[in-house]
């Protein structure tokens, strides 16, 4: 093995170490339904979000506030029980008014994430 | 509370790559095939720090997990709701049964030489080889396993599969190579006769291990690169990359020094001149020191970056 070789084992080594830990992610919002910041028309029967990794349900929350800050979920907001990357929860009649969706997350590889986004109903 | 997890993962994976590197110098640099002899002690203790460390681990995950102090989360059993139904749970689990059953190897070939004093000399040599064996495994799957608790966790089954199987690869690559260091210094510090015969094959081996291990750290590390490196420049603007590139240069001193103990090193301590073998014996010696503070800091930095966040968010 002459030098050239070692010297471009020696490179590619460290590039192979530097990317075996570099591919580290958290669970991030994708994006929701009603889409983050909207306005509809018509009240949602229920707040979908899918996220960028697949979560754990056990430690995952999700839960729709009003303007004063009460929870007007059903109180049932959880992962989808086929897709772990979704998370419901589900509404009622809501009002015309501004509503916050508020979410902490734990993705398989143990990272917490947490957020928050509104969406307004018109009528 | 970052630190003290940072801390914790850092133990907790040198242990587990000192525990596998005493099997991987038995089976593949021991210029006698055996073990050396401070194996059950040195396999003991690292065994012991590596659980110690993993239920350190758990209680601060748990805590982590919920949102709440780690006294709470332990004191109202949320651990074990992180044990029964996480992924980080179950792969604790598992590691539990693999530690226990490690545990018990390492009675087994602990009372192998008393054993052979009163049963069969043959019988008990068997059991002493299987019972090593059976340890070798669970040590590589409790460092493999590791992958399974760490960010290649998090993605879609398929990709996460493949991403794991790749991590664990490099795992394994990384503490065969790191881990057989420890052993492999121990016998470059012998000055008994035959010391330098016993020597000079177990650089050899342990050289023709490197390759090997450089091997499957460059295919791992490429193909992980496919998973997730978006762009270079990222290193350089972030917490996390900055990190990246402090262990990066670690990494550049360990090969460097590989490559002088490969080049120069080895060929004199084979030379048969007694005084270039004997003076490139001390400095395969200190390398190899040298070589082992290097990578366990590199292992300091690993811990800290798993739970550093990415500049790709």
């Amino acid at each position: 093995m002459n030098a050239a070789t070692r010297a471009l084992r020696s490179v590619i080594a460290v590039v192979a170490l530097v990317a075996a830990h570099s591919a580290f992610a958290h669970a991030f919002l994708d994006h929701a339904d009603p889409r983050v910041g909207s306005t509809v028309d018509q009240a949602p029967k229920r707040v979908t979000l899918w996220f960028t990794q697949e979560l754990e349900p056990a430690f995952s929350k999700v839960k729709v506030l009003d303007a004063k800050g009460n929870e007007v979920d059903a109180k049932d907001g959880a992962v989808d029980a086929k897709d772990h990357t979704v998370m419901h929860a589900s509404v009622r009649d809501l009002a015309p008014g501004k509503y916050r969706v508020e979410w902490r997350v734990l993705s398989t590889d143990t990272h917490v994430t947490n957020g928050n986004f509104t969406f307004e109903v018109r009528r | 509370m970052d630190l003290v997890l940072t801390a914790v993962r850092a133990v907790h994976f040198a242990a587990c790559i000192v525990l596998f590197g005493e099997y991987v110098y038995a089976y593949l640099v021991s210029p006698d095939g055996r073990p050396r002899p401070r194996f059950v002690a040195v396999a003991a203790w690292s065994l012991g720090i590596a659980v110690a460390t993993a239920a350190a681990w758990l209680a601060i995950e748990a805590g982590h997990m919920s949102g709440e102090r780690i006294a709470q989360a332990l004191g109202d059993g949320t651990w074990r709701i992180v044990l029964g139904q996480t992924l980080f749970g179950h792969t604790w689990l598992v590691r539990a049964a693999l530690a226990l059953v490690l545990a018990l190897s390492l009675m087994a070939v602990a009372g192998e030489d008393r054993a052979r004093m009163t049963v069969s000399p043959t019988l008990t040599r068997w059991g002493g080889r299987t019972a090593q064996a059976i340890g070798a495994g669970c040590a590589a799957l409790l460092l493999v396993s590791l992958s399974c608790a760490g960010h290649a966790a998090g993605e879609g089954a398929r990709k996460g599969l493949a991403h794991i199987c790749v991590d664990g690869f490099h795992l394994l690559a990384a503490g065969a190579w790191l881990g057989a260091l420890l052993p492999l210094a121990a016998v470059l510090r012998e000055s008994s006769p035959g010391s330098l015969a016993r020597a000079s094959l177990a650089v050899r081996r342990f050289s023709l291990l490197g390759m090997a291990c450089v091997g499957v750290l460059v295919l791992s590390g490429l193909v992980n690169t496919s998973f997730a490196v978006h762009e270079l420049s990222q290193l350089f603007d972030s917490r996390y990359g900055n990190e990246l590139l402090v262990k990066l240069s670690l990494v550049a001193a360990i090969v460097a020094l590989a490559a002088v103990n490969r080049v120069r090193l080895t060929p004199r301590l084979e030379s048969g001149d007694a005084r270039f073998a004997a003076a490139a014996q001390r400095s395969l010696l200190h390398n190899a020191l040298a070589e082992v503070a290097l990578g366990f800091a590199i292992v300091a930095i690993v811990g800290n970056l798993g739970i550093t966040m990415p500049p790709m968010h």
